[in-house]
C-alpha cells in the first residue's frame, strides 16, 4: 500500500513537471497568408500593424513563446505608437477633425491578451502535434498519481472516523516546505492565468479537443481554468469520500458541490456557448458574479432574445429572491458549502488545510472590515455601472466607470478571489476569499446573523475543550468558546461545513435548521451542576 | 464545571449542586454517551434494555425502574443524543416509554445519518409486550424547555 502511494507521488510529479516543462517547448509563427487572415478578420484598421506583425511573426526562426510574446507585444506597441504620435501632431496643429480620425487605427486590448489570441493561432510543435499524448502526461499523469496517492488511505488509515493524526507534522499541511512550494505554485499559475495568459498558451492547446467536443469552439485559457477546477475538484473529492466516508453529511455536500462545478460552472454554459447562446454559470449569483450588471452584459443578454431575457431575469432573482429565502431557512451553508464553487474547491482542494485558517481575534477584526468593505465597493460600482448605462453616461462623479470596473475586476476579482484566495490555500487556510473578501458571504451573513432558522447547536455540557472544532474550522470561527459555554453558533461567517461536529470527539455540535425563537442564546447554559451562572454573575 | 470550587476559593461559599450525572468519552472510533445511572450490576428494582445495530458499532442501555417505569439512565454509543432533552426528562422523571416514544426528539447525529428509532422501539416493543408509538421529532418539544 505504502508502495503505491509513494510510486504515486512519483508519478503526479512526472506529470506536473511536464506539465510545466510544456511552457517552454514548440515554435510559433504564422505565414503571410494566415497573418493576413487574422488581421481581416479582427477587423484592424491600422496600416502599420501588418507591416509590424509581418517583421515579428512571419518568420522561419523558431520563435519560442516567450520571444513570440515580446514580439508581438513590440507590434502593437509600435502600431499604437504611431498613431499616438499622429494624435499628438494634430493636437498641437489643432486639427481636430484630422485628430478625431486617428482613433479608429489604434488597437485596444491587454498586451498579453492580443498575444495569446495570436499565439493560439500560431502554435507549432509538440503540444499541438501530440495533444492527446501530451494530455496522457499531463493530466492523465498527474489524476493517476494522485488517486494512487489517495486511494491506499482506505485501507492505511484503518476504520473509518476521524483521523487527523500527525497533521501538524507533516510538512505540506503545516506551512512546511511543501505547503511553501505548493502556495509559489499555485501563485504563479494564477498569475500566468490572469495576467500572462500568452505563456501558457501550451496548456490552452492541451484542452481544445475536449472544448470543441463541447461547445465547437477552441479553448481558451479560461477554459483550460474550467477543466483543471474540475479535474482537481474531482481529485480531490476522492479523499473527501475515503475520508469522511462515515459521515453522510460530508459525503453529500461533497457530492453536491462537485456536481455544481461541474454541471453548472463548467458544461452547461459551454453547452449554451454550442447553441449560440450566452456563456452564463446559473448558480453564479451577484455580487459574486461583480459584472452581471456591467455594460457589456447588459448588453448581450438584451440582444440574446428570450433567452438572455431569461438569465436576467433569473439573475437578479436569485440575488434578490432565492439567496435571502434559502438562508432563512438553511443559512448560508446552502451556498457556501453546497453550491458555490469558490466554496466547492475550499472543500476539497483546501481540505487539507482548514486548520490554518487564523483563529485570532485580530483576524475576526479585519474580516469584519475588509469583508463588508468589498461589498460597499461592488455596490457603489454597481449602482454606478446602471447609472451609466440607463443615461448613457460613461463617467459619475468625475470618474469613468470603465476606470472602476477595472480596478475591482484587477484587485478583488484577479488578485484576492484568484491569486490570494486559492493561491494562499497552503499557508493562510482554504477560505481566505469567503472569509474576508466575498460580498455574496458577506450579504449571506447578513441574513444568516439576523434573519435565519439556522445554528449550530451545543450539546449542553457535554464539551471537553479538547479545541478541535476551532482549529478545523475554516472560517477561524472560535467555535470552543460556544460549545464550552452551551451557546449556539450564530455567525455571519459559518459557512456551515459541518466539519466542527465531525472532528468533535464528545458529540457537542450539531448543524440545525430550527426555530428562531431563542436562537441566539448567550445566557442559556446547561452545566455539570444546578448552579444558575447568571445569577451568580448578577449578585457579585 | 468549577464554579462551586472557583466560588468557595472566591470566598463565596456555596453548596455543591451538581445536576443529572452526564459524560462522554471516545473509544478508539466509536463515541460514548451517557446521561443518568446505568450502574455496573442492575440494581434490585431496575430493568434494562440493550439494542445493538447489526454492524456492531452503534448501541443503546437502558435503564429503568420495573415497578415504576421511571427512566433512570442511558449508555449510548455510536449514536449522539441531546443533553438537554435528557436533563428534562430526569428533572420531570419521565417513564421509559415516555423516552422511547419522544426518541426523536433525543437524537443528535448529524443531518443525513441514518436513524434508528423505529427500530430500537420495535424492539423494546417485542420484548417488553408495550405499544409504544413513536412520535415524530418536533421542534417545539425540544425548545419547549430551554426557553
Amino acid at each position: 500500500m505504502k508502495l503505491i502511494k509513494q510510486t504515486g507521488i512519483i508519478v503526479f510529479l512526472i506529470g506536473l513537471s511536464i506539465f510545466t516543462a510544456s511552457i517552454f517547448t514548440g515554435s510559433f509563427s504564422l505565414t503571410q497568408s494566415e497573418l493576413d487572415t487574422f488581421i481581416q478578420e479582427k477587423g484592424y484598421k491600422s496600416e502599420v500593424i501588418k507591416v509590424e506583425l509581418t517583421k515579428a511573426i512571419v518568420t522561419e526562426e523558431y520563435l519560442n513563446i516567450f520571444e513570440f510574446s515580446s514580439n508581438v507585444r513590440n507590434a502593437f506597441e509600435e502600431s499604437n505608437k504611431h498613431y499616438d504620435a499622429l494624435i499628438a501632431k494634430y493636437s498641437a496643429e489643432k486639427n481636430w477633425s484630422e485628430k478625431g480620425e486617428q482613433y479608429q487605427y489604434k488597437i485596444s486590448g491587454k498586451p498579453h491578451s492580443l498575444s495569446f489570441t495570436l499565439a493560439k493561432k500560431a502554435g507549432k510543435g509538440f503540444a499541438t502535434e501530440n495533444t492527446g499524448l501530451l494530455w496522457f502526461l499531463t493530466f492523465g499523469f498527474g489524476i493517476i498519481g494522485a488517486l494512487m496517492y489517495i486511494v491506499p488511505d482506505v485501507i492505511l488509515l484503518g476504520k473509518p472516523g476521524i483521523k487527523n493524526n500527525g497533521i501538524f507534522l507533516n510538512a505540506a499541511t503545516n506551512r512546511g516546505w511543501i505547503g511553501w512550494f505548493s502556495f509559489l505554485f499555485l501563485v504563479s499559475f494564477y498569475i500566468l492565468l490572469y495576467f500572462y495568459p500568452d505563456f501558457i498558451v501550451n496548456w490552452v492547446y492541451l484542452v481544445d479537443p475536449i472544448s470543441i467536443s463541447i461547445s465547437g469552439n477552441p479553448a481558451s485559457q479560461w477554459f483550460l481554468y474550467g477543466f483543471l477546477y474540475c479535474t482537481v475538484m474531482t481529485v480531490m473529492a476522492m479523499r473527501m469520500y475515503i475520508k469522511y466516508r462515515h459521515n453522510k453529511y460530508q459525503i453529500l455536500r461533497t457530492t453536491s458541490v462537485l456536481f455544481f462545478q461541474i454541471v453548472f460552472a463548467f458544461l452547461i454554459p459551454e453547452i449554451l456557448v454550442r447553441f449560440e447562446k450566452p456563456w452564463y454559470d446559473f448558480k453564479n449569483a451577484f455580487p459574486l458574479d461583480y459584472d452581471f450588471f456591467f455594460k457589456w452584459n447588459l448588453e448581450e443578454l438584451l440582444s440574446s432574445g428570450g433567452f438572455g431575457l431569461f438569465i436576467l431575469v433569473w439573475g437578479i432573482v436569485l440575488t434578490v429572491v432565492v439567496v435571502p429565502v434559502m438562508v432563512y431557512f438553511f443559512g448560508k451553508r446552502w451556498y457556501c458549502s453546497w453550491v458555490c464553487g469558490c466554496g466547492g474547491l475550499a472543500e476539497t482542494l483546501g481540505d487539507p488545510y482548514r486548520q490554518l485558517s487564523s483563529k485570532t481575534l485580530l483576524s475576526w477584526r479585519f474580516e469584519r472590515i475588509i469583508i463588508h468593505a468589498v461589498l460597499i465597493f461592488v455596490l457603489v460600482m454597481t449602482g454606478f455601472a446602471l447609472y451609466t448605462f440607463f443615461y448613457g453616461a460613461d463617467q459619475v462623479l468625475g470618474i469613468k466607470i470603465q476606470t472602476i470596473q477595472d480596478i475591482y475586476g484587477f484587485l478583488i476579482g484577479s488578485i484576492f478571489a484568484g491569486v490570494i484566495g486559492t493561491g494562499f490555500y497552503p499557508i493562510f487556510g482554504n477560505r481566505v476569499w469567503c472569509r474576508f473578501g466575498c460580498p455574496l458571504a458577506a450579504y449571506l451573513g447578513f441574513v444568516q446573523r439576523f434573519k435565519s432558522r439556522f445554528r449550530i447547536t451545543t450539546n449542553g455540557g457535554q464539551c471537553i475543550s479538547c479545541g478541535n472544532c476551532s482549529t478545523y474550522c475554516e472560517q477561524g470561527i472560535d467555535v470552543r468558546a460556544y460549545a464550552q459555554k452551551g451557546e449556539n453558533i450564530v455567525r455571519s461567517s459559518c459557512v456551515g461545513c459541518g466539519i466542527c461536529s465531525a472532528v468533535c470527539p464528545r458529540g457537542v455540535l450539531k448543524l440545525e435548521n430550527g426555530p428562531e425563537d431563542g436562537r441566539i442564546n448567550p445566557t442559556e447554559i446547561l452545566l455539570g451542576n444546578n448552579v444558575d451562572l447568571m445569577d451568580l454573575i448578577n449578585k457579585k | 464545571m468549577g464554579e462551586t470550587v472557583a466560588q468557595t476559593i472566591c470566598g463565596n461559599k456555596i453548596e455543591y449542586k451538581p445536576g443529572h450525572w452526564f459524560n462522554s468519552a471516545k473509544f478508539i472510533d466509536i463515541e460514548y454517551q451517557t446521561y443518568g445511572w446505568v450502574w455496573a450490576q442492575t440494581r434490585e428494582n431496575e430493568a434494562r434494555f440493550y439494542w445493538e445495530h447489526i454492524d456492531g458499532t452503534k448501541c443503546i442501555h437502558l435503564n429503568y425502574d420495573k415497578n415504576i417505569r421511571e427512566f433512570i439512565g442511558i449508555n449510548n454509543f455510536g449514536i449522539r443524543m441531546r443533553h438537554e432533552f435528557f436533563d428534562r426528562i430526569l428533572n420531570e422523571k419521565r417513564t421509559v416509554d415516555y423516552v422511547l416514544e419522544h426518541l426523536a426528539d433525543a437524537n443528535f447525529d448529524p443531518e443525513f445519518y441514518k436513524l434508528h428509532e423505529q427500530e430500537i422501539v420495535a424492539k423494546f416493543n417485542s420484548e417488553n409486550g408495550t405499544n409504544i408509538q413513536l412520535k415524530k421529532k418536533s421542534w417545539k418539544r425540544i425548545f419547549s424547555k430551554s426557553l
